[in-house]
């Protein structure tokens, strides 16, 4: 039986935001009376999260996620709400809390820049208070898990990407916690080194039951890694599900863009189910909805239209999706 | 010919201009940053107080507690206005940005000349009305007679073209080394002694105030301010000549290593 | 004594970083040597020329810098983020890092940073007090001792001098003024000052406690002032702890900038 790994209540988050008119006028009236305007990053979200799960947080850029990391991390002190992570009150809690739980984010490095990865893992087991021994043969097991026995000895800052994502996360699961934060884990990394990380973070949850909360923009991370999804917007919930069910009201719409060889008459394709999005003399936009019309039938119906030089089937990106969502 | 200097004087005169517009748009940060001068004139108006009262004399080598006073916040302002264009240049080298620069059309250093005058302008400017009202609540106004001025003038101009020579020289040898900030440091702290920032040279013994007043780290900080309290036609011909003859000696060397980084970029391209 | 092992290790992987450079770690420290000697050279011309000036005398220089420059040199050898690089850190939303470890935030932010030209303040400070020729044991550990109350002080000082961009956003470069202008009153005999700006040297600006009390101590072997400065720093830690935990519980970590308007 598995208890509650994170349990939030009516969480908010507000800052006070300084406001300026544009120019030099508003610079100078700035400075004698700043006018200050109260933002909400996040609205009253709840939700629960239980030991073993993996959880994929998601939404726009500003929604309020990073926001919610922080506070659940002891990182912010919220305006309002309740939160318990391993039955702790992050924001009261830190210390005790902090060795329960690892944090990666991937655009605020932890790794010392100047120096090989391994002397961080050091210092880590120092502040940890790691039993030599045991962080040693702990240490051993991740190299091999992330392969990076060959990077330990060079400065990190000469690494790519990749390389020090992979250390990065090596580094905050020597403490073995039972939860862990991963803020875009798999930012501009190439299709390999994601794989590598999502079969990684795959691993730790089904071998040591780790907890994981994940925010990204990548579906294909979101798709792969988790079985729930959470998205924010707005610093508010607007969906709490399965990632299959997301993917089954949501994901289902395709779009796709043809270009033709030959010029368009402007009146070819009039499909039931199929919505034209853009008109060019060669050129057309489509969206559907491949439960309603097959993928297949769509295209083969354009090739009957005109020669085609190129065909290009894409999902909506994210943030429409989620548009969607938060407009149903 | 006329003309073609009329559009040089065009050129350059719009690049210090907007350099010093550039300035004002940020004049409360350089205000704060040139704030520091109240807190260094107090400081200084203590120190030279409890000497004048120690010593039991109004006068030393010359000088009154108010010639002092004064002295010091023109030494100030000549320190506080110097340019910073060792460090811009020394940045361009590191990144390589500087084979585009130097190819624009104009002269590289004329350019950063033309762009330190305008900043210059403001820091200086900022710094003397900062510490003004210290130096006037603790030594009234200065003695200096209106006639004197032009020629305070003459050689306030003369040593600002003395430091961005030094400072030229400095920022271009990170063509030879990457770290220029240790070349910078010990030019200015020889100007804090040698030059007189720290303490008027009058003050010094002797034989160090006669070395001192030979080597160029005095042109730049102590001619200035020692002819603003206390103006002597004998050591103003003496000051501008030394100042001429550095600016030969400098520029010169300053010359070849500038021909040198030219041939440098170009062979290497950069 | 978990704490101190892990500082030490701190300072350790610091310095370990600083000698990835050797040229500019070397140059650093030279540097700074230079620039205290500079304003030694200046004393020692002053005091020639003008002998002794508010009870003030050479002798009392080479103490007065002695303790200075080592407190100064041990405070930001191992405790180098204050004052100005706090703010930014504070401003910059730089804190989050120190945040998710299960460590004392303010030690770990203050005690990772390494200013490497302080190897040139310590080295300096030992000279300087050489050329004091007091070398009565009781003398030195006076010295010593001071010295050490004196780098916490000025720790302190600067914790709350950087802690001041939790409550105006980046002060960056008026935090670091604030470090500068306490190290700079210190390092003048504080007999010149009289008045507001003596009372201001106890209590906003205490660079008396970081120079003036201190020489003192040495000068009249008095242990019961050096317990007297302990007491100070004790309350100035006090202090500072309570100003920086206040203000971290309106740290932004930098998300307001991020957020929708």
């Amino acid at each position: 039986m598995n208890g509650l790994a994170v349990d939030v209540s009516g969480l908010v988050k507000t800052f006070q935001v300084k406001q300026k008119a544009p120019g030099l006028r508003g610079s100078w009236r700035a400075v004698w009376q700043p006018a200050v305007k109260e933002v909400t990053a996040v609205a009253d979200i709840s939700f629960t999260l239980e030991e073993g799960e993996i959880l994929a947080f998601i939404g726009p850029n500003g929604a309020g996620k990073s926001t919610t990391i922080k506070m659940l991390t002891g990182i912010l002190y919220p305006s309002g709400g309740q939160a318990s992570v391993l039955g702790y009150t992050p924001w009261q809690d830190r210390r005790t809390l902090g060795f329960h739980i690892g944090s990666v984010f991937g655009q605020k490095p932890q790794l010392w820049y100047h120096l090989p990865a391994e002397d961080t893992f050091r210092l880590f087991a120092r502040i940890y208070e790691l039993d030599m021994a045991a962080f040693r043969q702990r240490r051993d097991f991740l190299v091999e898990a992330f392969d990076i026995g060959h990077l330990l000895q060079i400065p990190v800052r000469k690494l790519s990407l990749g390389q020090r994502m992979k250390c990065e996360i090596t580094a905050s699961l020597l403490h073995r916690p039972r939860i862990i934060f991963l803020d875009e884990p798999t930012i501009g990394l190439d299709v390999v080194a994601k794989q590598q990380i999502r079969d990684a973070i795959t691993y730790l949850n089904e071998e040591e039951n780790t907890t994981i909360f994940l925010t990204s923009h990548d579906a294909g991370d979101i798709e792969k890694l988790s079985r729930r999804v959470i998205i924010i917007n707005h610093g508010r919930l607007i969906y709490d599900g399965r990632t299959s069910a997301l993917k089954r009201q949501y994901l289902t719409r395709k779009r796709i863009d043809v270009r033709f060889a030959e010029r368009l008459n402007g009146d070819e394709l009039i499909l039931p189910g199929v919505t034209i999005l853009k008109r060019g003399t060669y050129g057309l936009k489509l969206e559907f909805d491949s439960r309603a019309v097959p993928v297949e039938q769509v295209v083969q119906q354009i090739m009957a239209v005109k020669p085609t030089q190129d065909i290009n089937i894409a999902d909506p990106p994210l943030e429409e999706i989620i548009r969607d969502i938060y407009q149903a | 010919m006329l003309n073609q200097l009329r559009i040089t004087i065009i050129k350059y005169g719009a690049i210090s201009l907007t350099n010093l517009q550039n300035q004002l748009a940020y004049v409360w940060d350089v205000a704060g940053r040139s704030a520091m001068i109240i807190f260094f004139m107090f400081i200084f108006t203590q120190l030279w107080t409890a000497v004048y009262e120690s010593q039991e004399t109004a006068v030393i080598a010359g000088l009154t507690l108010s010639n002092t006073i004064w002295y010091f916040i023109i030494a100030e302002v000549m320190e506080l206005g110097k340019p910073r264009h060792d460090i811009r240049i020394s940045e361009e080298v590191k990144d390589g940005s500087i084979a585009y620069t130097m190819g624009r059309p104009y002269n590289y250093l004329v350019y950063h000349l033309a762009n330190g005058v305008g900043e210059a302008a403001v820091r200086m400017g900022l710094v003397f009305l900062l510490g003004l009202p210290v130096v006037i609540y603790y030594a009234g106004l200065p003695t200096v007679a209106a006639r004197h001025l032009p020629a305070v003038f003459l050689v306030v101009v003369l040593a600002m073209l003395l430091d961005f020579f030094v400072f030229s020289i400095i920022g271009l040898l990170a063509f030879v080394t990457e770290d220029i900030f240790s070349f910078r440091l010990i030019y200015q702290k020889l100007v804090f002694i040698l030059g007189g920032l720290m303490i008027p040279l009058d003050f010094l013994p002797d034989w160090l105030h006669r070395i001192a007043r030979i080597l160029p780290f005095s042109l730049t900080t102590y001619a200035p301010a020692k002819l603003f309290v206390a103006f002597d036609a004998a050591q103003f011909r003496q000051i501008v000549s030394s100042q001429v003859v550095w600016l030969l000696i400098i520029g010169a060397i300053l010359y070849r290593q500038y021909r040198w980084a030219v041939r440098r970029l170009t062979v290497n391209g950069g | 004594m978990n704490e101190l092992k892990f500082l030490r290790t701190l300072a350790g992987i610091n310095l370990a970083s600083a000698m990835e450079y050797r040229a500019s770690f070397i140059s650093q420290i030279v540097g700074m040597f230079i620039n205290n000697g500079i304003y030694f050279v200046f004393w020692l011309i002053f005091f020639d020329r003008f002998g002794t000036v508010r009870g003030y005398n050479i002798g009392e220089i080479y103490l007065l810098f002695a303790i200075v420059t080592l407190g100064y040199g041990l405070a930001y050898m191992f405790a180098g983020n204050t004052g100005g690089s706090l703010a930014y850190l504070i401003a910059q939303g730089r804190l989050d890092y120190y945040l998710v470890f299960p460590r004392n935030v303010l030690l770990h932010v203050v005690f990772s940073r390494m200013v490497v030209s302080t190897i040139g303040d310590v080295t300096f400070g030992l000279i300087a007090y050489l050329f004091t020729g007091r070398f009565h044991p009781l003398e030195i550990g006076l010295f010593l001792l001071s010295a050490v109350f004196v780098a916490l002080i000025l720790v302190a000082f600067g914790v709350m001098a950087g802690s001041l961009a939790f409550f105006l956003g980046n002060t960056q470069y008026a935090s670091q003024q604030l470090n500068m202008t306490m190290l700079t009153f210190a390092l003048y005999p504080n007999s010149l000052f009289t008045g507001a700006a003596r009372f201001m040297l106890y209590t906003i600006v205490p660079a008396a406690f970081v120079g003036a009390v201190p020489v003192r101590i040495v000068q009249e072997r008095n242990g019961l002032l050096l317990l007297g400065l302990a007491g100070v720093a004790a309350l100035m830690w006090g202090l500072a702890t309570a100003v920086f935990y206040t203000g971290l519980r309106r740290y932004e970590s930098g998300s307001a900038i991020n957020v929708n308007v």
